[in-house]
C-alpha cells in the first residue's frame, strides 16, 4: 500500500496538508521536505513529537541518519514500521 | 536544580548585546563550535551572575539559524550542570515529548574546560545538560 494511502499515518499527512495545501499530497512522495522549503529542522522535532503522540513511538533524533530520514515523507514511514 | 546559564541565540552579536545592555567588553570567551555551527559568546559580569551564552550561527541551514529566523533573539536554552549526563538523559527519554538531540564534548574554560554536554528538546523547551569530563 501507498504509504500516503495508508490511515494509520493520516495525522502525518494532515500535519503537511494544514500547512501546504491539498496539493502537497501528490508531491510528498518525491522532494527532500527539507530542501525543498516545507519544513526546517524545528519543524522535524514537532514532527516526532506528533509521531510520539500519535502512535507511540519515540524517534531517535540524536542519530544522524534518523534525523537525515525525517526529510522525506516515506522514509519517515519506513522508520515507524 | 540551580541554572548554569542560559542560551540566547540571535542571529547578530551586536543585536543580541544590545538587547541585553551589553557591551563587546563583557564577552570573556569566544568558542567557533564547528559541528553545530555557531559561535559562542560567553559573558559574566561578576562571580556571583549567571553566564550568558550568546548563540550566534555561521551556517544559514544550522537549527539555530532556523530558530533565529523565527524568533528572532530570544531565550534558545537553559544550562543545567548534572553529575551524570547519562542519568539525566535517561530521565528525560521516560517522558513523553521529550527527546535526546546532541551528545558532545566541547572545550569552554568558563565551564571548567573540557565538558560533555547535551541538548534534550522537551515538550518545546531546549536543555542543555554539562558534565565535566
Amino acid at each position: 500500500m501507498n504509504p500516503i494511502e495508508d490511515s494509520k499515518y493520516k495525522f502525518l499527512l494532515d500535519f503537511f496538508v494544514q500547512r501546504e495545501g491539498d496539493q502537497i499530497v501528490t508531491e510528498l512522495a518525491d522532494i527532500d521536505l527539507v530542501e525543498s522549503g516545507i519544513i526546517d529542522s524545528l519543524d522535524i522535532l514537532d514532527l516526532a513529537i506528533l509521531i510520539e503522540k500519535n502512535i507511540g513511538i519515540k524517534i531517535d533524533l540524536s542519530d544522524d541518519q534518523t534525523f537525515f530520514a525525517m526529510r522525506r515523507f516515506n522514509s519517515i514511514i519506513n522508520l515507524l514500521q | 536544580m540551580k541554572i548554569h546559564h542560559v542560551g540566547i541565540a540571535s542571529m547578530h552579536l551586536n543585536t543580541a548585546l544590545t538587547s541585553l545592555m551589553l557591551a563587546q567588553s563583557d564577552i570573556i570567551e569566544e568558542v567557533h563550535d564547528e559541528l553545530q555551527g555557531n559561535v559562542l559568546y560567553f559573558i559574566r559580569q561578576t562571580q556571583e551572575t549567571s553566564i550568558i551564552e550568546l548563540v550566534i550561527p555561521f551556517r544559514s541551514n544550522s537549527t539555530v539559524s532556523n530558530f533565529t529566523r523565527k524568533n528572532g533573539t530570544a531565550l534558545h536554552h537553559i544550562g543545567f550542570i548534572t553529575p551524570s549526563l547519562k542519568l539525566s538523559i535517561d530521565k528525560h527519554k521516560l517522558q513523553k515529548g521529550h527527546f535526546l538531540l546532541k551528545e558532545y564534548k566541547i572545550n569552554v574554560d568558563c565551564f571548567g574546560g573540557k565538558v560533555k554536554t547535551a541538548f534534550v528538546y522537551a515538550n518545546g523547551m531546549l536543555i542543555e545538560y554539562i558534565e565535566n569530563a
